[in-house]
């Protein structure tokens, strides 16, 4: 068989599999859905819940594997929905936000099925289920490449009533603030792949749900330079009074 | 094991939509030689009669994970020099240099291309053995 043929042969198959997948998918989401209705009665310490969060990790990686990358990244905040339930944080709200995603998810799968999908109703649904779940609560995102760091920031604002969620990549922490919305975000000057600099520039120039977030930069040198409409709004640098100062911009920033 | 010639793989994932992909990526693409196994101890089991060039596992899979299945592999005369590679969704470089400790060529971003894992594979495996 020569190379194109080969190609073309391996093209089709993957067409067929990724038919496959969006036949199967209610099924597999009627599956999960019952699992999470056991939820109220088995809880976080249980065979059923260990089964359904493995059931959407699995989910999130063959859609990825097909390309429906928008299941991927509605299964990714199933899962943080999981992991605030097995931190104890139970309650009648999860397990709706849950049945919401997998709603999401179904709808997702519908789209996929035409050629030409279009998927941005459905992110924005995705947003306006995490904005309800997040509703009243001071959501940060920390963009930090170290723990040791990234604990020292947590440590700093702990008593702030935030809820935080920590990115250890730049890109990962853009591709995080073009969907999702936060009330500020914490960022080393020199996280990997995309440093703090670059990631505020991107964040401004992009126009999107996060172009105005307040953007606190952490970092280590003595006179770092930004375009002036470009700046973070807090420059704090890594001395002793970095903890005390953190915590004075966050109070500030939450309480406006 | 054929020195510097990759034709045979043991590939080692539990999710079977992933095998199928893979499967498709690596013997209809790649043209390589494939085993595929759904678990740790299924790898460990065919490893002897295999005897892959090469053997990609995935990281997180339910029982025996990939890192412990690769160092089970070691134990054995076929596979305990064989070339390795990890397949996750862990790829920042702290977690990469993690993976090449345990003796990983490389490692490989999931989800992956199935179009163009074959090349990313050949590609480690030539930078390896030049």
């Amino acid at each position: 068989m020569d190379q194109q043929t080969g190609l073309d042969q391996a093209q089709r198959l993957l067409l067929q599999l990724r038919k496959d997948f969006l036949v199967d998918l209610p099924d597999k989401i009627d599956g999960i859905e019952s699992m999470v209705l056991q939820l109220e009665q088995t809880g976080n310490d249980s065979e059923n819940f260990e089964t359904l969060f493995r059931s959407v990790h699995s989910l999130k990686g063959t859609a990825g594997t097909h390309g429906i990358n928008t299941i991927t990244f509605i299964c990714h905040q199933l899962e943080d929905v999981l992991t605030e339930y097995d931190k104890g944080h139970a309650a009648p709200e999860l397990i709706d936000a849950l049945l919401a995603y997998l709603d999401l998810i179904r709808r997702t799968g519908d789209i996929a099925r035409d050629e030409t999908a279009d998927y941005s109703e459905i992110h924005k649904l995705l947003e306006n289920i995490r904005s309800r779940r997040n509703r009243g609560k001071n959501i940060g995102l920390i963009v930090e490449g170290s723990i040791f760091m990234s604990n020292l920031y947590m440590d700093s604002i702990e008593d702030l009533q935030a809820e935080l969620v920590i990115v250890k990549d730049g890109l990962d922490a853009l591709d995080r603030l073009l969907r999702e919305k936060y009330d500020f975000v914490i960022m080393g000057s020199e996280t990997k792949s995309l440093n703090g600099t670059a990631l505020l520039y991107a964040l401004r120039a992009a126009g999107g749900i996060n172009r105005n977030i307040k953007a606190i930069m952490v970092t280590s040198r003595e006179h770092p330079k930004f375009i002036e409409e470009l700046a973070p709004d807090y420059l704090l640098h890594k001395n002793k009074q970095l903890s005390e100062r953190l915590c004075t911009a966050v109070t500030e920033i939450i309480s406006h | 094991m054929s020195i510097n010639k990759l034709e045979k793989i043991l590939y080692v994932e539990d999710e079977p939509d992933i095998q199928a992909v893979a499967k498709i990526a690596l013997e209809t693409v790649g043209g390589y030689i494939l085993k595929t196994c759904s678990s740790g101890s299924e790898a460990i089991a065919s490893a002897e009669d295999f005897k892959p060039d090469l053997i990609l596992l995935d990281v997180m899979m339910p029982g025996m994970d990939g890192p412990t299945t690769l160092a089970e592999l070691r134990k054995l005369a076929a596979t305990a020099s064989t070339p390795a590679m990890f397949m996750t969704a862990k790829v920042q470089p702290q977690e990469i240099a993690h993976f090449k400790s345990l003796g990983a060529l490389d490692v490989v971003a999931k989800p992956f291309d199935p179009m163009t894992l074959s090349t990313h594979i050949k590609e480690v495996w030539e930078k390896h053995y030049t």
